[in-house]
């Protein structure tokens, strides 16, 4: 078709194919490896460190992400960072040196799983529900979204993207388990640096480097603290309570230390040091990330200044698309395209693996059939891979059909995990939390967020990240208020059935034996550092 | 026990980046493609040898220590 924007060649698609190519080898590699649930669905735990920091880090580089960050790199100029800086490295070291200890230690197969041992039953119940419906979602609004997106940039008709994509997860999927989704991702991590890279660097030379960037834009679109003293002084119309309490507390650490999405590549990792130093050690890519995203979205204000909120063609998302098409030729294109591609896929992937564990173990097996063998559970996870994908497929008609819809639920999901973390935070350090404490507040914080996102009046914050950024602030709030006042007048759980879940009353670990570079702490300052220069760095 | 090679990151992520590296170096070498905004930059060479050249690092540390004993 002559609509679209980028003309591959044979040579492109030939790129393409040695990573589909490869992509389903590593899948068929695996199989001989599945033979229990544990294998699948957690990769029997036995996985190094480096391997899970990456998968980590990429289980969140879906290309939607990649687009959307360089488009807000388009619109808000640096203040962009903010997500790879304090809206992430603080909660990913809290996650390693805090949490990690308790998820891997206490030997939870899910984020549900914990709860059920930490409160009851129903908490588990609530979680696992909402988030299988969530992730099957997403995965569905992926799909759609790249079909979309593959359709402007290549032509493609929507059907054949989502068949072929949905396919070729499957069979990676279905066959490797979780340990092909890691796989997947941490190719895909190379991928995308070096099939990226290019653009950052051809479009910085046209610019006249970094620091020529800088002096042609705005004073406004060149610092990060900067013009937050009042939301109305910064492109972001937020202020800096905003993006510390919504953005750096709530949001990010509800995303990153309970996002079952994240957290089961840490769950892999083949000891408690691995699996503290996971989340820890990908937080160093996570800050290099914004070269391959901000900077090209603010060199594109200059060298693609007709972009705007409409039509595809030339909307904000498509800057890192535009740059590609700008100045990759054939044979790089089919590198760039292969690297989107792969982002693409993985994260359906991440959501795929996500959904069948916590179907399987926290629904099927805790509700539906308890008493199965190990095998049985095996099937269940490959079953339920292919059910997954089929709903995922479905969901992207529907949303076809109604593209609103694509706005609400990721608004929707953007702040899902407030209360979720509310209830972790109490629950993980302060005993007395109980049971019900724990089902009502989470409960409470997740129908705030939506009574907040329903009724508010569409304006009433000054941005949409804004909008985020408080309503989980006080889904957060909230969920914590009524956690604690119903633990005060009901039953808690006896310090015996704690151990192991609550800090207090497990026993320290100790890492003296390791040395300083595999010790979570001394990685944990490192990276607390080094985000801390990079803020003043770009203040 | 028969060890599939493929089983270890190192040779997947080395093969990949190695294969598709000299894809681009050649199309660099034979056809030398340009864009406007490249101004005669034959950046499929340059690039496709960038490629190929950390493919082949991540094939010479699996050489190093095939076992993946840390």
């Amino acid at each position: 078709m002559d609509q679209a924007i980028f003309h591959p060649k044979f040579i492109d698609y030939l790129i393409i194919g040695v990573y589909f190519i490869f992509v389903i080898l590593v899948g068929v590699a695996l199989k001989g490896k599945m033979k229990t649930g544990n294998d699948f669905f957690l990769s029997g735990r036995s996985i190094p460190g480096w391997i899970t920091s990456l998968a980590f880090l990429s289980a969140n580089l879906g290309a939607l992400e990649m687009l959307g960050m360089v488009a807000s790199g388009y619109q808000y100029g640096i203040m962009t960072v903010h997500y790879y800086l304090i809206g992430a490295i603080p909660a990913m070291v809290f996650l390693g040196i805090f949490m990690m200890p308790f998820y891997y230690g206490s030997k939870v197969r899910s984020v549900p799983e914990y709860l059920k041992k930490r409160y009851n039953e129903a908490t588990r119940g609530f979680n696992a529900i909402s988030f299988a419906v969530m992730t099957v979602l997403m995965s569905g609004i992926s799909l759609y979204a790249m079909a979309l997106i593959l359709k402007v940039l290549l032509g493609w008709s929507m059907t054949l993207s989502i068949v072929l994509a949905a396919v070729i997860v499957l069979i990676y999927v279905g066959i490797g388990g979780l340990t092909s989704s890691i796989y997947n991702e941490v190719i895909q991590f190379f991928l995308i640096w070096i099939g990226l890279l290019p653009i950052t660097i051809l479009s910085l030379r046209d610019v006249g480097g970094w620091n020529g960037l800088l002096d042609r834009l705005p004073e406004n679109f060149s610092h990060i603290w900067e013009g937050t003293a009042t939301a109305a002084g910064n492109g972001m119309s937020v202020d800096f309570l905003g993006i510390v309490l919504g953005l750096g507390f709530v949001l990010s650490f509800g995303y990153w230390t309970t996002d079952f999405l994240v957290v089961q590549r840490a769950m892999a990792a083949k000891d408690m040091a691995a699996a503290q130093n996971t989340s820890i050690i990908a937080s160093f890519p996570k800050m290099l990330m914004p070269i391959l995203t901000v900077v090209p979205g603010m060199a594109a204000i200059l060298l693609l200044p007709q972009l705007g909120p409409d039509s595809l063609h030339g909307n904000y998302d498509m800057a890192l698309p535009l740059l590609m098409a700008k100045y990759y030729p054939t044979g790089l294109l089919g590198l760039g395209i292969t690297a989107l591609l792969a982002s693409f896929m993985s994260g359906m992937a991440g959501n795929v693996t996500a959904f069948t564990t916590i179907w399987t173990y926290d629904i099927y097996q805790a509700y539906i059939n308890k008493k199965a063998s190990d095998k049985h559970y095996l099937f269940m996870g490959r079953i339920s891979t292919v059910v997954g994908i089929i709903i995922s497929i479905g969901t992207a008609y529907i949303v076809m059909g109604f593209p609103n819809m694509m706005d609400y639920m990721q608004t929707l999901f953007g702040f899902f995990n407030a209360p979720l973390f509310a209830v972790f935070l109490l629950g993980m350090f302060w005993k007395k939390a109980s049971p019900w404490g724990g089902f009502w507040g989470l409960l409470s914080g997740t129908l705030t967020a939506g009574i907040l996102y329903l009724f508010l009046p569409e304006d009433f914050y000054a941005s949409a990240a804004a909008g985020n950024f408080w309503r989980a602030w006080w889904a957060f709030f909230a969920a914590i208020v009524i956690e604690i006042i119903v633990s005060l007048f009901t039953k808690q759980k006896k310090e015996s059935e704690l151990v192991g879940l609550v800090y207090g009353l497990t026993e320290k670990i100790s890492h003296k034996h390791l040395p300083w570079y595999r010790k979570p702490t001394v990685l944990g300052s490192i990276a607390m550092i080094v985000f801390i220069a990079l803020n003043i760095w770009l203040f | 026990m028969k060890k599939n090679i493929f089983l270890d990151l190192r040779i997947n992520i080395g093969l990949v980046l190695t294969i598709i590296g000299l894809l681009i170096t050649i199309t660099g070498i034979v056809s030398s493609p340009t864009k406007e905004a490249l101004d005669g930059l034959n950046i499929d060479l340059i690039w496709g040898i960038v490629t190929t050249v950390v493919g082949l690092f991540f094939l010479g540390l699996y050489l190093k220590n095939p076992n993946m004993d840390e």
